[in-house]
């Protein structure tokens, strides 16, 4: 993940790069030494008017070139049309070539930038400025990415303090996702950070009021709808003189009944409990067995041990055996297998299968296949099978079995 | 002492039920004392002398579990605890906190009295701590004999270690090499005869139906399970 500071930050580090880039191009253009090189221009230019008006006059010439190199801050330096030097005020500047003097105009030597200015009479009026002008460019831009690097560097543990208030928030928001519904988040400042914490205080209040509520539903709803049923069950033995096949018809109804009542109750708890809450080791082998063996089946296979509920694993066994007993005539296989890193319960059955477009749906709750027939069941039995499942972090899975009817696949995480 | 007239103390809020319950025993020769509250309760248990308590989970007053650790601070009386079926931590915690047994409504009122019989039963009967329970089978350690239903069931002394070695690991799958192993040391017997003539011997004697069997399983290639839950 990238990290959101780290995103502010490269943003100002970006911003401050384009800022340099900027005030170089700017520096290019338009700089204060781009200035000083046309004042010597314009002064070389208008000594070599006067020289070209004094020719002959020795001095004046020499009071010229003086002039000039104190107005320019220059060494200045007179070539006659052969290149032989004529006069020089200040410092002298190494022989150009003809070459290099055939031009008049700037001209980049060893010692830094010379302006060449040709006279009327074929001579070369050269100025050396003496101000170091690259070296103030580049001291300038030293300066300045200085000043940028510090910023970045300041600019950094602000963008952590920005965004440390958001990774607070995200971690309290982690936690109430874990199933800690009391957990709330600290509101820091006035900002769009401290409406977001207030926001999902707000919100997790409400849904923590709604768990809680489905909870002590669930809670009671277990007692309440069992109590008349206690009643009943009671009443239909001590009727008098009751044909005993109704009385056993009656207690079956009641039985299922009260089976359906636990179906609904145990979805509803698994949908508001994140995983497991009691894990122990579980023989998984052992536990097929048992179950299968109240469908007159026998399991086999590999004697796996799985950190599990044992309850609900017991249930999710039930309800695949069930399954099969209602829609297929019963399963005809239950088997575990496994490696390193999974356990596998499989569950065959010998009937018609499941049609390739109801492959997905079985395992919603109250959907019911297509080829169906019987109905039975709150039509829950899968879906309990699937949240059991993914309770314990593992999967179910159908195929259809290799000759006809089909395979479900139970995989748990060792 | 008479089982047939034990005092027995309903607690349960349920005033329609616990009139129902009452009749119910009634006419099987138990005299019943009603309590709908848990403070009721605690005040018959102290004052009263019972035999035994039926505990309702839900109380308008009181949690169950909570009135169960008070009672058994106070008292060794037996007691069976009533909840609604699906609550497995309920279950363990209430048999952890001393409740006896547990049953779940809607129950099978024959149920109830086959329970209630068997807790009073076990009150009375000494060393009854050393008694392994699966259900309606009951392997009672110290005399070395097993009952099903109260009933006593004959068996060699080599098919009790067995069978004890079996129960003792129940919800294990245990190969056939390991119960050699385990039950050697046990037996004096001959030891001629293969494991599986004396799985079926005890299978004659504790299964409801030998050929279709709940409490010992075979795995096919793999040996056998002792099953955890049985008579659900």
């Amino acid at each position: 993940m990238r990290r959101l500071h780290f995103k502010f930050y490269l943003a100002i580090v970006g911003t401050l790069v384009v800022f340099l880039v900027l005030i170089a191009i700017v520096w290019h253009h338009f700089a204060p030494s781009r200035m000083a090189l046309g004042g010597i221009e314009s002064a070389a230019g208008l000594a070599g008017v006067m020289l070209d008006e004094r020719k002959h006059d020795l001095d004046g010439t020499r009071e010229v070139l003086v002039a000039l190199s104190y107005q320019a801050n220059s060494d200045v330096v007179l070539y006659d049309a052969r290149g032989t030097m004529v006069l020089n005020a200040g410092r002298r500047i190494p022989k150009l070539t003809p070459g290099q003097i055939a031009d008049s105009n700037w001209m980049m030597t060893r010692n830094g930038p010379v302006f060449n200015r040709r006279l009327a009479d074929g001579s070369h009026l050269l100025v050396h400025p003496r101000h170091r002008i690259l070296a103030y460019g580049l001291h300038l831009g030293l300066m300045l990415t200085t000043i940028a690097a510090l910023l970045a560097l300041l600019t950094y543990p602000l963008t952590r303090g920005i965004t440390a208030r958001l990774a607070r928030l995200q971690a309290g928001v982690r936690q109430f996702g874990a199933g800690n519904l009391a957990s709330r988040v600290k509101v820091e400042g006035r900002d769009e950070v401290a409406a977001l914490a207030n926001s999902f205080n707000e919100s997790a209040e409400h849904i923590e009021k709604l768990v809680r509520a489905h909870q002590l539903l669930l809670a009671n709803c277990s007692h309440e709808l069992r109590t008349p049923l206690a009643r009943l069950r009671l009443g239909v033995e001590r009727v008098p003189g009751t044909d005993p096949a109704l009385s056993a018809e009656l207690a079956r109804n009641i039985a299922e009944l009260d089976a359906l009542i636990g179906e609904m109750l145990l979805s509803s708890r698994l949908d508001v409990s994140s995983g497991v809450e009691r894990v122990e080791t579980v023989d998984l082998l052992a536990l097929a067995a048992e179950e299968a063996a109240h469908f007159d089946l026998q399991a086999s296979g590999q004697a796996l041990i799985v950190r599990a509920d044992a309850m609900l694993l017991r249930r999710l066994v039930r309800n695949l055996l069930e399954n099969a007993r209602v829609h297929a005539g019963g399963a005809t296989e239950i088997r575990i297998e496994g490696d390193a890193q999974f356990a596998r319960i499989v569950i065959e059955d010998a009937g018609q299968g499941v049609a390739y477009l109801d492959r997905d749906k079985i395992f919603e709750p109250f959907y019911r296949a297509s080829t169906a027939t019987r109905a039975s069941g709150a039509g829950l039995g899968l879906a309990i099978v699937r949240k059991i499942a993914h309770a314990h972090g593992g999967t179910v899975e159908y195929s259809p079995r290799d000759g006809g009817g089909s395979r479900f696949t139970v995989m748990l995480p060792r | 002492m008479q089982l047939m007239t034990a005092r027995v103390l309903l607690v349960e809020d349920d005033a329609r039920l616990a009139s129902m319950v009452a009749d119910y025993l009634g006419e099987a020769g138990f005299r019943l004392g009603l309590a709908p509250t848990g403070a009721e309760a605690m005040r018959l248990v102290a004052t009263d002398d019972f035999d035994a308590v039926i505990l309702d989970l839900m109380l308008p007053d009181a949690d169950g579990l909570d009135l169960c650790r008070s009672i058994r601070a106070k008292s060794d009386i037996p007691l069976l605890m009533l909840t609604a079926r699906g609550d497995p931590l309920d279950r363990v915690v209430g048999l952890e906190l001393g409740a006896d047994d547990y049953l779940p409504k809607p129950f099978e009122p024959r149920e109830l009295l086959a329970r209630l019989r068997a807790i009073l039963r076990r009150r009375h009967a000494p060393g009854s701590v050393d008694v392994l329970r699966f259900g309606r089978l009951e392997i009672d350690k110290g005399a070395r004999e097993v009952r099903v239903d109260g009933q006593r069931k004959t068996m060699t002394g080599h098919q009790f270690s067995l069978l004890l070695t079996l129960a003792e690991r129940a919800g294990r799958v245990l190969s056939r090499e390991a119960l050699m192993d385990l039950t050697k040391g046990e037996s004096l017997e001959d030891f001629d005869r293969s494991i599986d003539v004396h799985i079926s011997r005890l299978r004659a004697a504790i299964e409801d139906d030998p050929k279709r069997p709940r409490r010992i399983l075979t795995l096919r290639g793999a040996g056998y399970v002792f099953a955890k839950e049985q008579d659900r």
